[in-house]
């Protein structure tokens, strides 16, 4: 799979649209009205509840049906042969000359570099896990906070790879050739400048729809200290008011040009938007506005994928701390 | 073997899959309405051959394959709007569709002639492997293959993230 290729499948996750409402009720209405099983009269179901005649023809340009039989059983065979198989690749403890070889992220002027030092693969057709698991390295900087920041960094990002992977081991085990899983675990460099450091984990996992979530690793280089939204502003949380206010205006505007989804002045309660946590994933865009990113089914059912803001710096630039 | 309630399991296993059936037959017909109606008849036709479904695992991609005859038969009985013919040649994206920074990846997916559309989409949309791409739509795991690969080269030249 090639960068593209990781490309390409990171675009179709976020895009992936649910069944419109309007068809679910659909489908729903058409699924309570079944025939309970079992049923002898082939004819009843199709009359009674399907608007097209339902024709023979396997497939417009698919292969004969009478070979269509016998090739399946022996894909049937082969897939179980596969699974017996199954391809397992964990490459721990690489050395770091092989680390090196397998860099992926040019640095651009910075002290901070990210490596890809474990890829862990898995498939056996029924459950599937690829997970890059990084790690930031620092040159020789003298700078003892940077170096400790960049340590703790790697403990978490290493800790929250070992749980996701012992958590797909045990559903696969589970659920067996009952069902999917799919566990995919990315990391990019966001930002690496003279003055930032952002690192994003970008983890899928799910059986048929799953969830993305993301995890980001910020570095103040000025201070060398992790930093999450909170410590950049001033203490008594305006800057949460004025942000949170600026994105649900938004998610009216969109919802009401009907182009956007949110859970917003919902009449369900528990569910609905009303201020972004504190320490709410972010990031900064390249032209260095501030950008809240949310999870996907935080705040937008899963059509909406993972909702991101990019917040002009004038709402919350009062609220700042010195320096910043 | 069988459940006892056929329909409830019918039932739930339709509700885990129906998002990506439905983004299957919509990526084959492009029309919301079209879609539903591919969808309710593949699911008349797919609770009625359930006891043909020996494997009740592979019950999503079994589905899948219904569900794509079922937007093909409504394809094929569109008047004069797409030929199903194969064409093995490089195509172009259709006209109009220029590279930008903003395209979303579904618009330029949508602008791909329908066999290469239908590969991407259970491809990356649905991850899917080859071989059950290649039972879904009917050709051999190497057409796939060709096909993912070509729809990658279009892809490379009018989409951008």
């Amino acid at each position: 799979m090639d960068a593209f290729d990781r490309k390409l499948r990171r675009a179709a996750r976020r895009e992936r649209q649910e069944i419109p409402a309007w068809v679910q009720k659909r489908i729903l209405r058409m699924l309570s009205e079944l025939p309970p099983k079992p049923f002898r009269s082939t004819h009843s179901v199709k009359n009674r509840f399907c608007m097209f005649p339902v024709s023979a023809v396997p497939f417009s340009n698919g292969p004969a049906a009478q070979g269509a039989g016998t090739r399946r059983r022996g894909k049937r065979i082969l897939a179980g042969v596969a699974a017996a198989l199954a391809l397992f690749i964990a490459l721990p403890n690489l050395s770091r000359q092989a680390a090196a070889a397998m860099r992926e992220l040019p640095v651009i002027g910075g002290l901070v570099e990210v490596i890809l030092v474990r890829n862990y693969l898995y498939d056996d057709s029924y459950h599937y896990a690829d997970i890059s698991v990084p790690q930031v390295t620092v040159e020789e900087s003298g700078d003892g906070a940077l170096e400790k920041s960049v340590q703790e960094i790697n403990e978490e990002v290493e800790s929250l790879t070992e749980r996701l992977i012992a958590q797909f081991e045990a559903d696969a085990e589970q659920i067996g050739e009952e069902g999917h899983t799919e566990l995919d675990v990315y990391y990019e460099t966001v930002t690496d400048n003279s003055d930032w450091f952002t690192l994003e984990v970008e983890i899928y996992y799910g059986s048929g729809s799953g969830t993305v979530n993301y995890k980001y690793y910020h570095i103040d280089k000025a201070t060398g200290q992790i930093m999450r939204l909170s410590d950049l502003f001033q203490e008594g949380g305006e800057y949460i008011t004025a942000i949170s206010d600026w994105i649900a205006a938004r998610m009216r505007e969109q919802m009401a040009a009907g182009t956007d989804v949110y859970w917003i002045d919902n009449e369900l309660a528990g569910t609905e938007f009303h201020t972004i946590d504190p320490n709410q994933n972010f990031f900064f865009a390249e032209n260095g506005n501030l950008v809240i990113q949310f999870d996907e089914y935080e705040v937008a059912p899963g059509s909406g994928g993972t909702p991101r803001f990019e917040i002009p710096r004038d709402v919350y630039e009062e609220f700042l701390k010195e320096g910043y | 073997m069988l459940p006892e309630d056929e329909k409830e399991w019918y039932t739930e296993q339709v509700l885990a899959c129906q998002s990506g059936l439905y983004r299957l037959a919509f990526g084959i017909l492009r029309n919301e309405e079209d879609a539903c109606d591919a969808l309710q008849e593949a699911l008349c036709v797919g609770y009625e051959k359930l006891d043909g479904l020996r494997q009740r695992s592979r019950f999503r991609p079994w589905m899948m394959k219904i569900t794509a005859n079922a937007a093909y038969d409504i394809l094929r009985k569109r008047p004069n709007l797409l030929n199903l013919e194969e064409v093995e040649e490089l195509p172009q994206p259709r006209q109009g569709v220029s590279r930008t920074e903003s395209m979303s990846l579904k618009e330029a997916v949508g602008s791909l002639p329908e066999e290469y559309r239908i590969v991407v989409l259970l491809f990356y949309y649905e991850d899917m492997p080859v071989r059950q791409i290649s039972d879904i739509t009917g050709v051999s795991d190497a057409l796939v293959r060709t096909r993912l690969s070509r729809a990658r080269r279009m892809l490379r030249k009018i989409w951008k993230e």
